[in-house]
């Protein structure tokens, strides 16, 4: 399998399977293959798959790319290759054992610091706020509203918020028949979550819940003698 | 609530060494699934420095509850304690590879599950995932933290097809990578007869939530559905390390009588 191997100083720190497609090279956390130093453009290089070759491109970086020694533009890759990147050293590794495995789809997980990369390069296009907003509903912060207790509001910030009678409830639901927790709401990534406990009877929108039930916005829920509605905030 | 469970990790078809590590608790009602990544077995180390450093953090919490980990935030103590231990895990993680060379940049992803009472604590970092089988119905209780996954919550319209590069590899939060990290946390409440399915992305690279909930339904032991989605994924090309951890959630087992005379 063609392999990159990033060294710096003679210590490897990562294998990069090719595995038959492209792989760029750069500063940028956009990369596949993240080299955070400041020689590093931020796109600085890319290796391409072609049939059974790869191909090494140098997208016109600042200080150049080499191939043993040699200021390159473009250059076919051959086994052994040593490709200089700044201070970092990429060794092209070919296994001709190998070569036709390299045509299927086997990339490495590797890992990229978002966070840090976005702040040590300012350069980067900011990101636009109005599609950051339209996150998934779990975001959201939601509130059950008393529909009969005189419009009291209940923001759910827990992830997991109990609804009863007993001390340990977030919700506070009276109520002779009402058991010490009646029922929970879970908040996850898929949304908001209604789950009766035991065998309290719950009604949503004059349904009874069976299981458990993901919550849409104004949702009519029934505890015992009190009614809530749940809704998003803002 | 009781939980029975089986787990299983297999090295797939196309690498040389597996990097999972996972580890099932019934007793203390603890699961963990821990994918590493780094090159000369460097990701062999992350994974199970992960799984030793969160049971052993999750195991003190077990037996008697401190105080730093009382409620914090939004969340109960239990949630806080989960949360805690994958930071210790990635303290411990982040010091062996500033420590060793040959460990520069080793990572981890990490999926923890506690059960807590009548509350399941999920949390994860990366792209290791927890599912909730219920009924007919497969629900993914953890995000995940790749590019892509990130990429799509800001874009929901956008199309994955048109990436140029591997988005679905890129991990954007990683135990051990950097000197802090925060795991997402959430607390589920389960029903008798839910599955919970932890896995690495080994699994979920090869087979759809579909596929996974096809194959869960089958039936049989635990063992064997356990066996079966490792042997499907391998099936489908195997191309990286396959986990399965696979959790059925029932009611305590008291009879009537201990229930009335206490235990």
């Amino acid at each position: 399998m063609a392999q990159l191997i990033l060294k710096f100083k003679d210590i490897v720190l990562k294998d990069f399977d090719l595995a038959g497609d492209s792989k760029t090279i750069g500063r940028e956390p956009g990369n596949d293959i993240v080299v955070e130093n400041l020689l590093v453009s931020g796109y600085h290089a890319r290796v391409d798959a072609a049939g059974k070759d790869y191909i090494l491109t140098d997208l016109q970086s600042k200080n150049g790319t080499f191939v043993n020694g040699e200021q390159v533009t473009s250059k076919k890759l051959k086994n052994g290759d040593q490709i200089l990147i700044g201070k970092h050293l990429l060794v092209f590794s070919l296994d001709p054992d190998e070569v036709e495995e390299a045509e299927k789809l086997t990339e490495e997980t590797m890992f990229i610091g978002v966070a840090q990369g976005t702040a040590e390069t300012p350069s980067q296009e900011p990101e636009t706020p109005s599609l950051a907003s339209t996150a998934i509903s779990v975001e959201r912060p939601a509130v059950l509203s008393f529909m009969s207790g005189g419009g009291a509001e209940y923001e759910i910030t827990r992830k997991l918020v109990k609804l009863g009678k007993g001390a340990e409830a977030d919700v506070q639901i009276g109520g002779f028949f009402t058991p010490k927790v009646a029922a929970t709401i879970s908040r996850r990534p898929t949304g908001y979550h209604l789950t009766p406990v035991g065998r309290a009877k719950i009604k949503v929108n004059d349904t009874q819940v069976k299981g458990s039930r993901r919550l849409r916005e104004f949702d009519t829920i029934e505890v015992g003698p009190v009614k809530l509605q749940f809704y998003y905030k803002g | 609530m009781k939980i029975h469970s089986a787990g299983l990790t297999d090295i797939g078809r196309k690498r040389d060494n597996n990097e999972d590590t996972f580890y099932a608790d019934d007793q203390v009602g603890l699961y963990i699934v821990a994918d590493g990544m780094g090159g000369h077995r460097a990701g062999e180390v992350a994974s199970s420095t992960v799984v030793s450093s969160v049971k052993d953090y999750m195991e003190a919490f077990h037996t008697s509850p401190v105080a730093k980990d009382a409620k914090e935030g939004n969340m109960s103590p239990a949630a806080t304690a989960v949360s805690h231990s994958i930071e210790l895990a990635n303290r411990v993680v982040y010091q062996l590879s500033q420590d060793q060379g040959s460990y520069k940049g080793m990572g981890s992803t990490a999926a923890v599950a506690y059960m807590h009472g009548d509350t399941l604590v999920t949390a994860n970092v990366g792209d290791s995932r927890i599912y909730l089988i219920r009924g007919d119905g497969i629900e993914q209780l953890t995000q995940d933290h790749t590019l892509l996954a990130e990429h799509m919550r800001k874009n929901p319209n956008w199309d994955p097809n048109s990436a140029s590069i591997p988005m679905k590899h890129i991990l954007v939060r990683a135990v051990g990578i950097h000197e802090t990290v925060e795991a997402d946390v959430y607390e589920i409440q389960p029903l008798p007869g839910d599955l919970i399915l932890m896995c690495s992305d080994g699994l979920t690279d090869m087979l759809s939530d579909e596929e996974i909930h096809q194959a869960v339904l089958e039936g049989g032991t635990l063992e064997e559905v356990c066996d079966r989605l490792v042997e499907m994924a391998n099936e489908r090309g195997g191309l990286d390390n396959i986990t399965a951890v696979l959790m059925l959630l029932q009611k305590d087992g008291k009879g009537l009588l201990q229930k009335l005379f206490g235990s």
